[in-house]
């Protein structure tokens, strides 16, 4: 009955990350902490994606020997997907935590509940 | 292949140039760059929409020797070239607009990335709007958040920071659903490519396979979307931010980010899933019913918000509506209406956004309406730029809104009784709210007040407003009165493109 | 563009000259003189359209089938003409009322911007056109009730904006549906609804030409939607009391009009429950309005209170589907616009020279005024319907309309107007008497004599004759206004 999940252990464990890192991302209240989701999230996706991009017995999308039959290579999208993918996801990580960070020095806290309560204060 | 067919490429390269150039460029030097280089893609935008009218046609612009389905893609219609000539315009002009109040809010040492950044969200709405393929939609969709996060913060006010947090953070999500989505689609089909994907779906749908992982996978794609522009039970960063960023981005932030995105959501449901799967798959209907409860609660909320610049943001959250609204239609005519709509909204809200400064500036930078009372007679171009933007957006006759909503009405015909009557129900029902919060806000404005006198503030307005406010003045007469060539005009683009 | 090219003149000529005058740095004097120029002048290219019949104009496309587009047919001729008789010499009183307002050029803008609306109006084609001139009007009389800018001002234009919006959208709600059961959207006698398209429908179709009519109906202060009319007409200056009394509020029994002859067709409405909602709907608003005015003590919001009443009497008259009261109601348009105006000039008048609003002021102001009195007396009589005058004409049309039906409303109508005309005896004519005879406590040597100047004279004096030789004569009218019912019915 297990048998299609450990076949497909990848997609499972993708999803799972993903739905943890969703969460944490919609719900938790520490500023690192979505962050940290919302990394989950993003690698979850990557981890989807490459395993779909690998097949098995194939090789890197590289000529080695001038051997171009493409049926002895993998698919080179996915991959520069991935890469590209997670380009982007670095870059937003690193807005997000320096974004936090001028938070945290301006309101020495992480917690967004408090940090709303704050700016509200401000405003009066 | 003609010359003017570069141009998309020209106007992408131009801006991710231009941001590189202004990061060396000292404060001023960049801020001039700036804005000679939008003035450019305005007058690029403008032959590549001329050239595309008398050409007749759409093309596809390769970036790469590989062909297809490998390499990216660039494409343009007259759709496409409609759209970007509005972004970069009313970029241009809300740049003009709050050119002054750039140089206020923005200190001097980060003037030079206040301009890097502009420069990047116009190259991702230039990318958005005449990208042929996914990713490269996913990527710069990526870098508008960003430069869009930037331009919230750049003033470096405690609440423009938490709301650039509240932004990014819902963005985020947006985002990492948009992802997933176009991650299912390239697994069930290995296209990106707009028209190879299209094939690939109507295959898949043919040969009934991966139904279900399909339809999810656009639902995914809408919904990111959805919450990246703000549909409505996922707008809550939005007042905060448009609210509390310096006018200019306020107008960017309003006007042209979110409508990019839906741009990509057009071109996806009519370019790469087709319309057919988009119905099918019921996104139409989740859509519709989003919209709906935004148009009406968006309105709602307004009413209730007693702060000039919240009022305007909240009522951004309804006029998104209607443009979904036009979207879950899934008929040409309805995206017709759609884009009509982002063209007429861009050009009353920017401008509602930058006058509305100048007359919290005139009532000693209050935004609530008690002092706000006669700001009209003390700053009478921005007082009349307000209620001509105003007016546009309840939808009185000869002004931009109220096109869009008759072609709204007329486009929602071809629905089944029950849903066009909702629709046209909500439509009166929001007309009437759009009046009590608008319109009230203008009386406001009209009023005598005890704080102020009546008598004008300055002299002249400054140049460089009054040139913008004139323009985009003209600009919703226009859209009000020439409706009709400029929706033929777009009509045009989505036969070319589908 | 295409068509008479003439009938977008007295749209377009009275809101440039009237942007030039704002805008344009000039004294007083030189002001005055330019906008009355520019009144007359339109009102001359109003009237002479209105002899264009059957003339077209198309200005310019919405989509494939919706163009805004003019012409003139026999009710926009009325309407017209009506309008160029009344506008100007409401306007020469208004340079004169309003001599000491610093801000009169934003009255005067708004004034004239407001007079091509309604020429527009008047002659739109198709229910699109005349929505969008519609919206235009409102907002274009805002600023007239916003005038003096107090709070009460601010909080009767917010009122009047709210009602008239609200009135304006259910309206574009049916002008929606007419889009879908109709074969177009221009007006054509007997009705633009497709038969095919409705049989199916006809619930919804009668429910939404009812909602048009009453959409329509808010701007004619129709019950329930009349609160905001008493609220607003008289905060706004005298002269702009007259013409939203006067002329404005006919411009909301334009839409019933078009909607229930050129939209829905009377062969349609005929016998539905439509038709006795609506005549219902109008019997309470005569009954109600007349009660509302016998005790308001304020004179202005009396008249008000009245315009409420008397416009209803035209609904009515409309309502019966009859030629009768087709004519009557016409009738009582031309009368009610000329009657209201007077006496929201004659009540101007005395507020500008004397300052008193209330009616129970009013005694001796006969002896002071005795000009602007004697026109107030004579049109009161008029809106009471006593013969010769030209309300008695009118009203009498109606009353024999409704006779004409077969069912309960032939008795219960006429019933309801009579009453309603003793009402309006008695809340008109104690004023005009207590004016001439104010009794023995008030000392008649205390009476000064201040009467108002020949600028504010003359439109008053005018329109009372006028309601006097109509109603003496009124062959001519009668036998037009047939001409025109003949065409639609």
């Amino acid at each position: 009955m297990l048998a299609p999940l450990y076949e497909h252990i990848e997609e499972v464990a993708a999803m799972i990350l993903f739905s943890i890192g969703f969460t944490t991302l919609l719900l938790n209240k520490n500023m690192i902490k979505k962050i940290v989701g919302f990394s989950m999230m993003d690698s979850a996706i990557y981890l989807f994606l490459a395993s779909y991009g690998y097949i098995r017995d194939r090789a890197a999308p590289i000529y080695i020997n001038g051997d171009t039959n493409p049926a002895l290579y993998t698919n080179p999208m996915p991959a520069g997907l991935v890469l590209t993918g997670i380009v982007v996801s670095v870059s937003v990580t690193a807005i997000m935590l320096a974004l936090t960070l001028k938070l945290y020095r301006r309101y020495h806290t992480l917690d967004i509940d408090e940090i709303a309560e704050m700016v509200r204060e401000e405003g009066k | 292949m003609a010359l003017w067919m570069n141009i998309p490429l020209v106007l992408i390269l131009m801006c991710l140039l231009s941001s590189a150039i202004c990061s060396i460029l000292p404060g001023k030097a960049a801020r001039i760059w700036m804005l000679s280089a939008i003035s450019v893609q305005v007058a690029l935008s403008l032959t590549l929409l001329l050239s595309l009218i008398s050409y007749g046609g759409s093309f596809v612009y390769k970036l790469s020797e590989v062909g297809a389905p490998y390499g990216n893609e660039l494409s343009a219609s007259v759709l496409e070239a409609m759209v970007g000539l509005t972004f970069t315009s009313i970029m241009l002009l809300s740049v003009l607009g709050g050119w002054r109040k750039i140089k206020a809010d923005v200190h001097p040492r980060r003037m030079s990335l206040y301009c890097v950044m502009v420069m990047l969200l116009l190259a991702a709405l230039n990318a958005l709007t005449y990208t042929n393929d996914l990713f490269t939609g996913y990527v710069f969709i990526e870098i508008a958040t960003i430069s869009a996060c930037a331009l919230i913060l750049v003033n470096n006010k405690g609440r423009s920071l938490f709301a650039a947090t509240r932004y990014m953070l819902m963005n985020l999500l947006g985002s990492g659903l948009f992802l997933l989505g176009l991650i299912l689609l390239y697994c069930l089909t290995g296209q990106l490519l707009f028209p190879q994907l299209k094939q690939a779906v109507a295959q898949l749908r043919g040969e009934n396979l991966y139904i279900v992982p399909l339809y999810l996978s656009l639902l995914l794609m809408a919904l990111g979307i959805g919450i990246k522009s703000a549909l409505y039970p996922f707008h809550t960063w939005l007042p905060n931010a448009y609210a509390n960023a310096t006018p200019a981005s306020s107008a960017m932030l309003s006007s042209l980010i979110s409508k990019a995105y839906i741009v990509l959501l057009i071109k996806i449901v009519f370019k790469a899933a087709g319309p057919d799967a988009f119905l099918a798959g019921g996104v139409d209907d989740v859509l519709f019913v989003f919209s709906l409860i935004g148009i009406i609660m968006g309105s709602v909320d307004a009413l209730r918000e007693h702060n000039l610049r919240r009022m305007i943001s909240y009522s951004s959250v309804a006029q998104i509506g209607y443009i979904f609204l036009g979207v879950s239609l899934g008929s040409k005519a309805g995206a017709a209406a759609a884009v009509f709509h982002i063209m007429a909204h861009s050009a009353a809200k920017a401008m509602l956004f930058l006058c509305s400064d100048r007359l919290v500036e005139v009532s000693g930078g209050s935004e609530a309406y008690r002092d706000l009372r006669g700001s009209g007679f003390r700053a009478p171009l921005a007082g009349l730029a307000f209620m001509v933007g105003a007016f546009s957006i309840v939808g009185v006759p000869f002004l931009g809104g109220f096109s869009s909503k008759l072609y709204l009405a007329t486009a929602s015909l071809s629905l089944t009784t029950w849903k066009m009557l909702t629709l046209l129900l909500v439509l009166a029902a929001s007309t009437l709210l759009n009046v009590m919060y608008f319109l009230r806000t203008v009386l406001t404005l009209y009023r005598k007040g005890e704080r102020f006198p009546l008598t004008p503030v300055d002299k002249r307005p400054h140049p460089t407003f009054a040139i913008s406010m004139a323009a985009f003045i003209a600009l919703n007469l226009l859209l009000g009165v020439a409706a009709y060539p400029i929706m033929t005009l777009i009509t045009q683009g989505f036969q070319m493109i589908s | 563009m295409q068509g008479q090219f003439f009938l977008a003149l007295p749209v377009v000529l009275p809101v440039i000259l009237g942007i030039l005058q704002y805008a344009i740095h000039m004294d007083e004097r030189r002001r005055e003189i330019t906008v009355t120029v520019s009144l007359f002048a339109t009102a001359a290219l109003g009237a002479a359209a209105a002899f264009l019949r059957n003339s077209e104009l198309m200005l310019w496309r919405l989509t494939d089938n919706i163009a805004i587009e003019l012409f003139v047919d026999g009710i926009s001729q009325v309407y017209l003409l009506l309008i160029a008789l009344v506008w100007p010499f409401v306007g020469l009183y208004s340079t004169e009322y309003l001599e000491f307002e610093s801000r009169r050029k934003h009255f005067f803008l708004f004034y004239m911007i407001t007079y091509g609306v309604l020429n527009a109006l008047a002659m739109s084609r198709n229910v699109i056109t005349m929505y969008m001139f519609y919206e235009c009007m409102t907002l274009c009389t805002v600023p007239l009730v916003l005038f003096n800018g107090s709070r009460e001002s601010v909080a009767a234009a917010t009122k009047y904006l709210v009602y008239s919006v609200f009135g304006a959208s259910a309206a574009l709600l049916g002008i929606f549906f007419v889009g879908v059961y109709g074969s177009g959207f221009r007006f054509q006698a007997g009705g633009i609804l497709d038969a095919a398209a409705i049989s199916q429908h006809e619930p919804l179709a009668l429910a939404i030409v009812f909602v048009m009519l009453v959409g329509f109906g808010v701007k004619a202060g129709l019950f329930p939607m009349h609160s905001w009319l008493p609220t607003a007409h008289p905060v706004a200056p005298a002269p702009a009391s007259a013409v939203l009394s006067g002329v404005i509020t006919k411009m909301g029994v334009l839409g019933v009009i078009r909607v229930i002859y050129d939209v829905a067709g009377v062969e349609f409405l005929r016998g539905t429950w439509v038709q006795y909602a609506f005549m219902a709907l109008t019997l309470i608003t005569v009954i109600l309005g007349s009660a509302m005015a016998l005790q308001e003590k304020q004179l202005k919001k009396r008249l008000a209170y009245s315009t409420v009443s008397q416009v209803s009497y035209v609904l009515f008259g409309l309502s019966t589907m009859t030629t009768l009261g087709f004519v009557g109601a016409m009738l009582h348009i031309v009368f009610h616009s000329l009657i209201k105006n007077t006496l929201f000039m004659s009540a101007g008048s005395i507020i500008h020279k004397t300052g008193l609003t209330r009616a129970g002021e009013l005694r001796g102001i006969g002896k002071r005024m005795p000009a602007t009195m004697w026109c107030f007396t004579l049109v009161s009589l008029g809106l009471i319907g006593i013969p010769p005058t030209g309300g008695f004409i009118s009203k009498w049309q109606i009353a024999e309309g409704a006779l004409c039906l077969d069912s309960a409303a032939n008795w219960i109508g006429p019933a309801v107007l009579l009453v309603s005309a003793v009402l309006t005896a008695a809340y008109l004519l104690p004023v005009a008497l207590r004016g001439f005879f104010p009794g023995e406590d008030i000392d008649g040597a205390s009476l000064t004599k201040c009467e108002v100047s020949w600028r504010m004279l003359v439109p008053m004096v005018l329109f009372s004759a006028l309601v006097f030789l109509a109603g003496m004569f009124p062959n001519g009218l009668i036998h037009a206004f047939s001409e025109i019912a003949r065409a639609i019915m």
